[in-house]
């Protein structure tokens, strides 16, 4: 086990941040924190990596305990952390060799893994630019390449792709897996249940400090009733017509917003059949019909009652 | 002690423009203006001594003549009664004296050296007259060593010697050095920010690496003491050799004392931003408005401060650090001793090595409550 987080409790005043928090995670993984914004995984990673004092509980890394002091540990961790932690002073090139000094002393050595990460993260043409030079998809870029250039074993990124265009956003993701790739064990956070989706292996859900699923993505999204959505767009839709698609069998529920029909329906065999012919039996015209199968969100809503991005 | 820190927490520091102004621009321009504000007066005015001519047309006291050359107040000269009256009124001389029914000061006008011989004649008459009296009505006291007496006088205070040439407004120069050695103090508060996780997100990174976080610090304080004292030296060399203010021979010993304020002045500013929470821009506007109030109080605005500060509320005065640097040098420049620069070193030195302790004592281990 690469992390292990034991009964971890994290109090700010009378508010719970974690909430006996367990979590667990393997080597080779690329294990994501899901959670709305406040839910606590950031100072989940603040606790990991012993910057933040907690109430209780246990915290492990590469089977060692994780305290301030455990310089063997920290060597081997690199953090990517959601603000940018650069100096305004130092150009791409000085930033990257200053964090990475930090870690590895032999100048050599050092020079040839700041040029890798500078490579990495495709930063060549801006060696020597300041950070204020750069937009914010290079300035990500470049916080992450500060976080990397020592080759971690562990790589903790927390919400890496705040406020990044999509391109960029791409770039840091695909950059993501060729470290995990590459060896590196990633714990990635983010409010974006898309990255998740896309980049992790194993996740956990929080909400208030807990953990309220984990496990794979199929895993979790087991755990919920939800089977399957099916949407059709509909333009003479009766009420007497959704009471009726209701007593199909294996309807969880059925919701009309703006004629947009969604069709929730329990795990099993699909239904879209059984759909089609009754709008095509009570004349029901239709555009578009398709179906999907629940996200990350649908396991969110299932449990908390909202929506990730409330 | 990390070099890699030092020489990038130095670097920084050289690009740093801001720092650049306010820890080495700043004074210079300061100097310059107080150069222009003080070139008037900077020339160090020597005592011209009064001339006086002495009559020869009539036998004057000996007493009188012996007391005014061993004063080293006049310059004496013996002529008559006549050519004296040529050269006063041609204002080769202050004044003459003559001795007809009684000792007289003839002058053409009135002003400062006509004063200072008018007082000391009058002086010399009445003390003369006096003895003459106590002596007429006791002859005795002469066989008893009256006069011999009269000329003992004991002191109760210690004469310290001082340097012959001075000049007061060099103590405003002391002042801006002591001021610019205190500036340190705002990259110091910068520094302390870069190795506390909760301040900065750069000092989280920091305390994530496996750098220790007291090694970390001190390399970059040590970088911030090494600009500031570098800058302290380039406002010494400009003062002195294109400003051409004398600041004396104890360069050696102006140049420890800088070093000695850059340390308590890093320090002292690293503490202040170790115990103070609040955001860091207000922590560095709150820094420079204190150091301008320390300098303020060690003289720089208005010289008279730092005595009255000395003579009402001397404990300020041994823990201003800006008066300790700015007392030192004063004590360097003025006096031929080393008994007070050494004791403003040792106190200033103290200071310096209180704040770390209590730098140190408060960094070890430190984790936070919330970030």
């Amino acid at each position: 086990m690469i992390v292990k987080i034991d009964n971890l409790v994290k109090r700010y005043g009378d508010l719970i941040a974690l909430d006996h928090l367990n979590i667990e995670i393997k080597e080779g993984e690329i294990f994501g924190l899901l959670g709305p914004n406040g839910s606590g995984k950031t100072t989940a990673i603040n606790c990991i990596l012993s910057l933040l004092k907690f109430d209780k509980g246990n915290i492990e890394i590469f089977g060692r305990e994780m305290k301030p002091t455990a310089y063997p540990i920290k060597q081997d961790i690199g953090i990517v952390m959601q603000n940018v932690a650069v100096f305004e002073e130092l150009t791409v090139y000085e930033n990257i060799d200053y964090f990475c000094g930090l870690y590895i002393k032999d100048k050599k050595k050092r020079k040839e893994l700041v040029q890798q990460a500078i490579e990495f993260v495709a930063l060549k043409d801006f060696v020597k630019f300041y950070p204020k030079k750069l937009s914010g998809g290079l300035l990500r870029r470049l916080n992450i390449a500060c976080g990397i250039a020592h080759k971690p074993k562990l790589i903790i990124l927390d919400e890496p792709t705040v406020a990044v265009d999509p391109q960029s956003r791409n770039n840091i993701l695909e950059g993501i897996k060729r470290l995990n790739e590459e060896g590196a064990t990633i714990i990635y956070t983010s409010h974006y249940m898309e990255e998740i989706e896309q980049l992790c292996s194993r996740l956990a859900i929080l909400d208030k400090g807990k953990v309220i699923a984990t496990g794979t993505k199929q895993e979790v999204k087991g755990m919920i009733s939800l089977g399957e959505k099916i949407v059709i767009e509909t333009f003479n839709l009766k009420e007497e017509h959704i009471e009726k698609i209701r007593e199909i069998p294996n309807v969880i529920d059925v919701e009309l917003k703006e004629n947009i029909l969604t069709i929730k329906q329990k795990s099993g065999a699909s239904n879209l059949v059984n759909i089609t012919s009754f709008i095509a039996n009570h004349d029901i015209s239709y555009g578009k019909i398709y179906s999907e199968l629940p996200t990350l969100n649908d396991v969110f809503l299932e449990i908390t009652g909202k929506e990730l991005r409330d | 002690m990390s070099f890699h820190i030092f020489k990038y927490t130095f670097k920084q520091l050289i690009k740093d423009r801001m720092a650049l102004f306010w820890m080495l621009c700043f004074p210079l321009i300061l100097a310059t203006l107080f150069n222009l504000a003080f070139s008037n007066l900077m020339s160090t005015e020597s005592f011209e001594q009064v001339k006086i001519a002495l009559s020869t047309d009539h036998d004057l006291p000996e007493d009188l003549e012996s007391a005014m050359k061993e004063s080293n107040i006049f310059n004496l000269s013996y002529t008559t009664e006549t050519e004296a009256k040529e050269l006063l009124a041609n204002r080769e001389i202050s004044g003459f004296i003559k001795n007809t029914d009684e000792l007289e000061l003839i002058i053409y006008d009135s002003g400062l050296n006509q004063s200072i011989a008018k007082v000391f004649l009058d002086n010399h008459v009445q003390i003369s007259t006096t003895i003459y009296n106590i002596i007429d009505g006791n002859p005795q006291l002469i066989e008893m060593g009256f006069l011999e007496n009269l000329s003992f006088t004991e002191s109760y205070t210690e004469t310290v010697p001082v340097s012959e040439s001075m000049n007061m407004i060099v103590v405003y120069y002391f002042a801006l050095l002591a001021m610019t050695c205190l500036f340190s103090s705002i990259a110091g508060c910068y520094a302390i920010s870069l190795v506390q996780a909760n301040q900065s997100a750069v000092a989280a990174r920091v305390n994530v690496a496996p750098t220790k976080k007291l090694k970390a610090f001190l390399s970059m304080i040590s970088a911030t003491i090494c600009f500031q004292f570098i800058s302290a030296m380039i406002a010494i060399t400009y003062i002195t050799q294109i400003l051409k203010v004398d600041f004396g021979d104890r360069i050696l010993h102006i140049v420890v004392l800088c070093l000695f304020g850059c340390f308590t002045g890093t320090m002292f500013g690293a503490l202040f931003g170790l115990l103070v929470k609040l955001k860091s821009e207000v922590k560095e506007m709150l820094l420079s408005n204190i150091c301008m109030v320390l300098c303020f109080l060690s003289g720089l605005m208005v010289l008279q401060m730092k005595y009255i500060i000395q003579e009402k509320a001397p404990i300020i005065a041994y823990i201003n650090p800006a008066n300790l640097i700015t007392d030192g040098l004063y004590a360097l420049y003025y006096y031929d001793t080393f008994h007070r620069y050494f004791l403003n070193l040792t106190l200033l030195g103290s200071m310096g090595i209180a704040f770390c302790a209590i730098i140190i004592l408060v960094l070890r281990r430190q984790k936070y409550a919330s970030i």
